[in-house]
């Protein structure tokens, strides 16, 4: 068995759900990695919504990104988890990323054009810094099996480069 | 066969033997797709050689010529695309996937 991790107050800045809780929730492997899990799976969701709704060329193509790379590291962290015969287990922060990801999505879906393209865009560059903060001050230090270490830290450059690639996008489509 | 006509056919096959090609060899380089770069983002090459790029990250990848000299299309995590260099010059090119990844290739 892992051991267990704290999540650092960046993530639980952008995850209402946990905002309200007075100590950071700690996660055992299993639950680590359905967080994981659950994380991608909101920016797959999130960039196939962003993909019905925007007509930015830039905003599409970033959104494409988001659903293939997110694909691809579920695919790999499912791979890990049967290699090391963890199940992912459902938990409070997941439920808590899931409930902000709804949240998030019922914001955006009131809204239309370079609006939602600025909203969508925004979200993403608070959900990868967040992300990031998780992995660079907790998870990545933390994490003592080698095998899931590696994963973390492979997924890193990722999320870094998403970000940058987000502020990006968000810079060319100005504040009006 | 006469003494002279002797050394100047060994002259001969000295001269030839010293002789160098133009260019070297053709070489094979080996471009790392990893971490979200190109390792190394800057080759230098010659033409003639083979430029391989294989994908090593989590993440698919291109490698795409900002001129369109070649385009890998996409890079599944194990998969490699080459491409021969012809004629000197710079090019740069990136993963159009992830426009932060930048390189360049310079032939010479």
């Amino acid at each position: 068995m892992l051991r267990r991790f704290l999540l650092p107050a960046a993530l639980i800045a952008v995850v209402p759900g946990l905002q309200a809780q007075n100590a950071p929730p700690d996660l055992n492997d299993a639950e680590v990695a359905h967080v994981a899990v659950t994380a991608n799976t909101i920016d797959i969701d999130a960039g196939k919504f962003a993909q019905s709704k925007s007509h930015n060329s830039k905003v599409t193509d970033f959104a494409a990104t988001m659903i293939r790379d997110h694909t691809a590291v579920n695919q790999q962290a499912a791979a890990l988890a049967g290699r090391l015969h963890v199940t992912p287990r459902d938990n409070a922060v997941s439920q808590s990323l899931t409930s902000g990801a709804r949240e998030a999505h019922d914001r955006l879906a009131n809204l239309e054009g370079a609006a939602f393209d600025r909203a969508y865009m925004d979200r993403e560059i608070a959900y990868h810094q967040a992300v990031l903060d998780a992995l660079d001050k907790v998870l990545i230090p933390t994490t003592e099996n080698a095998d899931l270490k590696k994963l973390l830290t492979d997924v890193r450059p990722a999320i870094a480069a998403h970000l940058e690639h987000a502020k990006q996008v968000r810079a060319g489509l100005g504040d009006h | 066969m006469t003494r002279s006509a002797g050394l100047l056919i060994l002259g001969l096959a000295v001269v030839a033997g010293c002789r160098k090609d133009a260019s070297p060899p053709a070489a094979r380089h080996t471009v790392t797709l990893q971490a979200m770069g190109f390792q190394p983002d800057t080759l230098r090459a010659h033409p003639g050689d083979t430029i391989v790029w294989v994908n090593h990250d989590i993440v698919p990848h291109t490698t795409t010529a900002n001129d369109s000299t070649w385009d890998s299309g996409q890079l599944n995590q194990g998969e490699q695309f080459e491409w021969i260099a012809t004629d000197r010059g710079d090019y740069p090119y990136l993963c159009s996937l992830h426009p932060v990844m930048t390189g360049v290739v310079q032939v010479e």
